[in-house]
């Protein structure tokens, strides 16, 4: 079944994106997301940032289910 | 100060619920390291201060320009060219007099950071730039400190509290961004922009996450990210699994070695100020180039600088002569640092070095 994944962005993400909230197809865990993202999207490889799902940072590769609250977010240095 | 004027100048927060004589005198007693005095640590230090935070160390070698005056609300027009550590002390004695303040008139390296860190009880990143709070980050681990963590990129601000709770529970920046990220990918003020509102709403989260963590109070933002939107208000709040991909120094020697070794420390001592890079053009056998493109304004006739705009420095670099002192500079630091870590790491360039803050720092 194809899974439908809305994906939130902060930072400097947002400009790379144009957007701050993006709608992903087929979407099966954190490796495919990734996959996705640099081949929409090649400037994002450049970027360090967390992946965060349902408010939890996550470390390894994780199953994305359908209403999954993804969040890709980057370190800030501003001060 | 008597009795009758402490409770007086502290009776409105006193009578607060979780907030009573004893957690003020643990504000009187508690040791609170500011490192950065700008944009995020004006209004952070107003706060603890006024709050009662008995001693507080603030670091920073910067002096005020009249683009700080924008956002860094402890300064003001008189205060240009003067040091904003003696600045921030002056103006913050005569909020309360009776704070101890300590002022460490220079910037925070691998090398000066643990002597100053460990006499402090909780310690604030308010500075601006990924090496520095990366030094930071691990000295705050390794000496067991509380840090008190704030950023800003454009309408947003993050606000992280490390190294709380059980050992096995601390979690520090390292869980969330294992290595120091690429400062060139990720701009700061000086190149993204920043509003003073902004940052100064970040520096007061700050403030309050520190009195929090003083007087034990719950709800302390610890071991979690919160991402503000400053536009929208919307707050984001996430939870840091333990990291395993990175190693952190065990002591003092593994901190200084580690030093050595990355770029943190050498673009520390690679960045020098206004006075330290005339002095180097000065003693001479050096080459200094302008990063900036060609259109960019103003020329300083003095530094007699080749043009280079960094995105030709690698067609050009046979113009470059490796054996003479290579002294760096754009328009606000950041493009100067990039070209900077090219030269170094990628070209095996020994001299090399870079103005700080660049020519928005400049002062004729």
């Amino acid at each position: 079944m194809a899974t439908t994944i809305t994906v939130k962005l902060f930072g400097s993400l947002v400009d790379i994106v144009q957007n701050s909230i993006l709608t992903l197809e087929d979407v099966e865990d954190v490796h495919s997301l990734q996959e996705k993202l640099f081949v929409l999207f090649p400037a994002l490889q450049k970027m360090q940032f967390a992946i965060a799902i349902d408010k939890k940072i996550i470390h390894e590769n994780t199953v994305i289910n359908e209403h999954a609250d993804i969040a890709l977010l980057p370190p800030f240095s501003g001060g | 100060m008597d009795k009758q004027t402490l409770y007086d100048r502290f009776q409105r927060q006193i009578i607060l619920p979780n907030l009573d004589e004893l957690a003020q005198q643990k504000l009187l007693d508690a040791k609170v390291l500011v490192i950065g005095a700008g944009g995020l640590a004006c209004p952070c230090l107003e706060y603890l201060v006024r709050a009662g935070v008995g001693n507080i160390g603030i670091v920073d070698g910067d002096y005020v320009t009249i683009s700080n005056l924008q956002r860094q609300t402890l300064y003001n027009n008189n205060d240009i060219g003067k040091l904003k550590v003696d600045c921030a002390k002056e103006r913050l004695l005569n909020i309360h007099p009776h704070t101890n303040i300590t002022s460490y008139p220079f910037f925070l390296d691998r090398k000066n950071c643990l002597a100053i860190i460990q006499q402090y009880d909780i310690i604030i990143d308010c500075t601006d730039l990924f090496s520095v709070r990366y030094c930071i980050n691990d000295a705050c681990v390794l000496l067991e400190k509380a840090l008190v963590f704030g950023a800003v990129f454009q309408y947003e601000g993050q606000v992280a509290v490390f190294n709380i709770g059980e050992k096995n529970e601390q979690r520090n920046l390292r869980d969330i961004f294992p290595t120091i990220p690429n400062q060139e990918a990720h701009t700061t003020c000086n190149e993204a922009g920043i509003l003073g509102a902004v940052v100064g709403i970040i520096g007061t989260m700050q403030a309050l996450e520190t009195i929090k963590l003083i007087t034990n109070m719950q709800g302390v933002l610890a071991n979690q990210l919160l991402t503000y939107h400053f536009l929208h208000h919307n707050i984001f709040t996430v939870s840091i699994p333990k990291n395993n991909t990175y190693t952190l120094p065990m002591n003092e020697q593994e901190f200084l070695r580690v030093g050595e070794n990355t770029s943190c420390n050498n673009q520390i001592q690679q960045e020098l100020n206004q006075a330290q890079f005339l002095e180097k053009i000065k003693a001479g056998n050096t080459q200094v180039i302008d990063v900036r493109q060609l259109h960019e304004m103003p020329i300083i006739p003095e530094l007699n600088a080749l043009r280079i705009p960094i995105d030709t420095l690698a067609e050009r670099i046979h113009e470059i002569d490796s054996s003479k002192d290579i002294l760096l500079f754009c328009h606000a630091g950041i493009r100067s640092l990039m070209a900077l870590e090219y030269l170094s790491e990628e070209c095996g360039m020994q001299k090399v070095f870079h103005l700080k803050g660049g020519l928005l720092q400049w002062k004729n």
